[in-house]
């Protein structure tokens, strides 16, 4: 069904359906390079957790030994962080992946899924979600982690085009999706916007406000009698995101991060007004920090002089982590947005949605100017200030299939551009992919709800992207954008056992996926679940 | 027969005896236009409800106890207990016979959580001055309070509720409850709607739960133990002050009775008390297991749909102490069209289960003309006969901390019992008599 659904959506793509013909004839590069860190994000996440008491962990490491062994056998292991493995072995177990490689012994008692003939790969981490584990969000003091659904249907969806965690956009409120901007167009498809003058002419020819009617003598504008108070401006809450894994049916697994981006709502940072604010915001977030940090240094030093022999001053300092919410100044007008600091000091990065070039390198001077690391969403025009997005570190949040007309006369630097992941590619700039719809709708238009993220992959081959970089786009990239690169996005000792077992190339649109291994245990077996279609189903 | 030499004045003093179903009784002779023809007709039905001492004879009885099902049998009851039953037992020179040929005798059906609730038109609370302090205390007839912790043994109002549809599926005995959380009451099943139904008021802590944080804190905290032992000891002199003085009264009831529910808590940690805990979907079934898997000694009840229940079955068998409520009939799987069988599930994993016929307010009146037919359902599609009729009856009654008293028909025991023209679990069988502690509070 799931074919011919798309292949439907595809009659309108004609010259896509050409080019995706060719995409299944390609094959994943073997090379391995890994990209450079971002920049103020390792260091700043505490080693400190880590760094587990010696005993306790011997302790756990005893214990592990008598915990069930999985073993993964026969495929062609495609890690993304490193090359692929033919026919090689993986062996999980709590959870995490043991062992991955091509001469490993797989342990006596274990479990052996036969993969011979198949592809792996990690599992898929979709940057954009939403509806997905969480029903409701939470609101006032009801916590997010009370609030999974582990049972969620929509969970064995994601795990049908293998998506084994992402970000999940927290529903705002009222409305379906984000609300429209005044003047802006309700698409008509989902992926093709108006051109951009249209947008424009619609704001610009101002008929005023509900309030004010037209004269039906001149057609213009009467004026309100009355001068009318315009509404009271309320700050723009930032989005709420959150780190899920797909582990259906497990609870303790499931939640992975909260807060995973400062994701400010879109316009919260235009106008000067709104920037001073911000750079405000910032500029006390840093201070906060500072001064936490050398309270911190004093006290450690304090400490240090009366007991001179345990440690020096830098590594009691390393041990604890500034703390700026701690810190509460006594008027709630000086007190820091935890967000904020948690953006200021690296742990997380600004995700907003801008499109156009004017935009889009508005906020990446903003975000040198204060210094935090910056992920655009969208990112329609983003080809055009592909070279300052890599210069600048700047991370997109691309849907390969978004459309935008250019403006007339102006069709080099704005619209969308075919070949914009080639552009970020050879320019340096990591991206994720994104869907041009982020939940689970069954019943919308086949091929754009979040089930196409593998197919939107391949739109970023199409685009000329290399298949390693469309591969990473949806696995380790996202997971460095969220900052979880050490557990997921790629197949590492160490690391979650989220693995996809496919029956072909993961870029392929005929590819289905046959087993979802999350947190080592397998929740999504194709041929029990009634999602996708077994066409060579043997009885 | 001794029914049928029994004289008018007989009949009087047996009206007066009958004090519980006296006027809907009469009502019902009077417009059957039995009056004429009473000596005839009205004494097949008479003697169960006011003699003293009743025989039924040649009886199939399903006894729920250890001699199973005993077939032409004999049971023998005085008042509102059964004096003896088997196949040789002896017959009382003073007793009525009735002869039972054809049919079955199986206990009455214990309900472990029945939903209590009335409709609260006149608003659910109240606020009441007394001693020049504020109270806010539910509405007359109004029971459930959504928010706050209800008992039902205090505020038990049972003028409105309907208790027929119940009665006819042949429930004697239930463990009421509200909507929200509180503590329920132990109630005999008529529709007399006394408060003498009820014959224990403190019952056992229940909860609804849903995966929110409030709703989970709801058992969370007051679960958790105190941090602090001073609050103990300042309970324990707020006692003895509250003996000597009656001047604080009404502030020492309120704070005496936090200070119960802190208690009954405690035993619920301790396992000393079951804790009921209906949850709203299959989220809240993981949360629930997740949340008492702190406290390894507490009993847990989880009433639950089968949808709801079947996908966390490992969970569930996992912890030793917990008992699932379900209602009967079978289930579809979820987005899918099969059918499942949850209490059947249950009994392979060996996880004790009770079913409650109320549980489901459609099934329940839709289930009218053939009460165990859901029942039935489930023992046709591989549920083990005896363990369905046990999960109405013995394991509720045990879940209840009744099955001294209640639950099978055993010496000594109350007289509880339904007569069926057949066996129970075959379709076509009428449940024609509800006998509760001797009385006939149903016929069919």
């Amino acid at each position: 069904m799931k074919t011919n659904l798309m292949k439907t959506g595809l009659v309108c793509f004609s010259r896509i359906s050409l080019t995706l013909m060719l995409v299944g004839l390609f094959v994943v590069p073997v090379l391995a390079q890994e990209r450079g860190r971002r920049r103020g994000r390792p260091g700043a996440r505490p080693n400190a957790q880590r760094q587990a008491k010696p005993e306790v962990k011997k302790e756990a490491e005893e214990k592990k030994k008598d915990l069930p062994v999985t073993a993964v056998v026969g495929g062609d292991i495609h890690t993304v962080s490193g090359p692929v493995i033919r026919q090689g072995t993986i062996l999980m177990q709590d959870g995490k992946i043991l062992d991955v490689g091509q001469d490993i012994e797989v342990p006596e008692g274990a479990t052996v899924i036969d993969a011979a003939g198949k592809t792996i790969t990690p599992g898929f981490v979709a940057i954009s979600m939403r509806g997905v584990g969480i029903q409701s969000a939470p609101t006032g003091t009801a916590k997010l982690a009370d609030a999974l659904n582990p049972f969620d249907r929509n969970i064995k969806y994601s795990l049908g085009v293998g998506i084994t965690s992402g970000c999940i956009e927290m529903p705002t409120g009222r409305g379906r999706g984000r609300r429209r901007r005044n003047g802006e167009p309700e698409e008509l498809f989902l992926g093709f916007e108006k051109p951009i003058e249209e947008l424009e002419t619609e704001e610009m020819l101002d008929y005023g406000s509900e309030d004010t009617a037209l004269c039906p003598c001149c057609g213009l504008p009467i004026l309100p009698t009355e001068p009318i108070t315009p509404a009271r401006p309320t700050a723009r809450q930032p989005r709420k995101m959150a780190v899920v894994k797909m582990s259906y049916g497990n609870l303790d697994s499931m939640l992975m991060k909260e807060n995973a981006f400062y994701s400010p709502a879109p316009g919260a940072l235009n106008g000067r007004l709104q920037r001073h604010n911000w750079r405000l915001e910032v500029k006390k977030a840093r201070e906060s920090i500072e001064a936490s940090e050398k309270a911190a240094k004093e006290k450690a030093s304090a400490t240090a002089s009366r007991r001179p022999s345990t440690s020096t001053t830098k590594t009691a300092d390393a041990k604890k982590p500034a703390t700026p919410t701690t810190t509460r100044t006594r008027s709630s007008r000086t007190r820091v947005n935890p967000e904020v600091a948690k953006l200021v000091k690296g742990e997380t990065a600004m995700r907003v949605r801008v499109n156009t070039v004017d935009e889009i390198r508005d906020m990446v001077q903003l975000a040198e100017e204060l210094d935090y690391e910056l992920i655009i969403e969208g990112g329609i025009e983003a080809w055009v200030v592909g070279r300052e997005l890599g210069a600048a570190e700047v991370g997109v949040i691309f849907t390969p299939r978004q459309r935008r007309e250019a403006r007339k006369g102006q069709e080099d630097t704005t619209g969308s551009f075919i070949e914009s992941t080639k552009i970020f590619e050879s320019a340096g700039v990591s991206f994720a992919i994104a869907t041009l719809s982020n939940s689970i709708s069954m019943n919308g238009l086949a091929g754009r709800d979040l089930s196409s993220l593998p197919l939107e992959a391949a739109f970023a081959v199409r685009g000329g992207a290399s298949e390693k970089a469309a591969l990473a786009a949806v696995t380790i990239t996202p997971a460095k954008m969220m900052g979880l690169e050490d557990r997921i996005g790629s197949i590492e000792k160490g690391k979650d056992a989220d693995i996809l077992i496919l029956n072909g190339s993961p870029l392929d649109y005929r590819t289905y996926v046959e087993h979802a291994i999350v947190a080592g245990k397998v929740s999504y077996d194709r041929a029990k679940e009634k999602i996708y279609p077994v066409h060579d189903r043997k009885n | 027969m001794d029914a049928v030499s029994t004289t008018p004045q007989k009949i009087e003093e047996g009206f007066k005896n009958m004090n519980l179903c006296f006027p809907f009784r009469f009502a019902q002779l009077a417009t059957r236009s039995f009056v004429l023809t009473i000596g005839c007709c009205c004494f097949a039905f008479a003697p169960t409800s006011f003699a003293q001492t009743v025989a039924y004879v040649d009886a199939t009885i399903e006894t729920m106890g250890k001699s199973g099902q005993i077939k032409n049998a004999t049971l023998v009851t005085r008042d509102d207990k059964i004096v003896d039953v088997g196949t040789d037992v002896e017959i009382p020179g003073d007793a009525q016979v009735v002869s039972m040929t054809g049919k079955t005798i199986m206990p009455g059906l214990i309900d472990p959580y029945f939903v209590f609730q009335q409709s609260s038109a006149g608003g659910a609370t109240r606020t009441v001055v007394f001693n020049g302090r504020t109270f806010t205390v539910p509405n007359r007839g109004a029971t459930v309070t959504p928010s706050g912790f209800t008992r039902v043994g205090e505020y038990f109002y049972p003028y409105k509720f309907n208790f027929k549809p119940a009665l006819r599926s042949g429930v004697t005995t239930g463990n009421l409850v509200s909507d929200g959380r509180g503590l329920s009451a132990l109630a005999n099943i008529t529709d007399e709607r006394t408060p003498e139904m009820l014959f224990k008021n403190d019952g056992f802590l229940y909860a609804k739960l849903t995966n929110q944080t409030a709703a989970l804190d709801i058992i969370r905290k007051p679960l958790a133990p105190a941090k602090t032992t001073t609050s103990r000891t300042r309970t324990s002199t707020r006692a003895s002050t509250s003996t000597s003085t009656s001047t604080s009264k009404t502030e020492d009831k309120a704070k005496s009775s936090a200070d119960e529910i802190k208690e009954l808590w405690t035993k619920v940690r301790e396992g000393k008390m079951p804790l009921f805990v209906n949850v709203n979907n299959q989220a809240s079934v993981a949360y629930l297991l997740k949340i008492m898997k702190d406290y390894e000694k507490a009993r847990l009840v989880v009433v639950a749909t089968g949808p709801n229940l079947y996908e966390s079955l490992v969970e569930l068998k996992e912890n030793k102490n917990v008992t699932v409520v379900l209602q009967p009939g079978l289930d579809r799987v979820p987005y899918k069209s099969d059918l499942m069988n949850v209490s059947q599930m249950l009994a392979t994993k060996e996880i004790p289960f009770a079913i409650s016929m109320t549980l489901s307010g459609s099934q329940l009146t839709q289930s009218q003309d053939d009460p165990m037919f859901p029942l039935a359902m489930l023992v046709r599609t591989g549920l083990d006969r005896d363990k369905a009729l046990k999960s109405v009856t013995m394991v509720p009654a045990k879940l209840l901390a009744i099955e001294k008293t209640h639950g099978s028909i055993e010496k000594d025991k109350h007289a509880n019992f339904l007569i069926f023209d057949g066996d129970p679990l075959k379709t076509g069988s009428r449940l024609e008599q509800v006998i509760l502690n001797g009385n006939q509070t149903y016929e069919n």
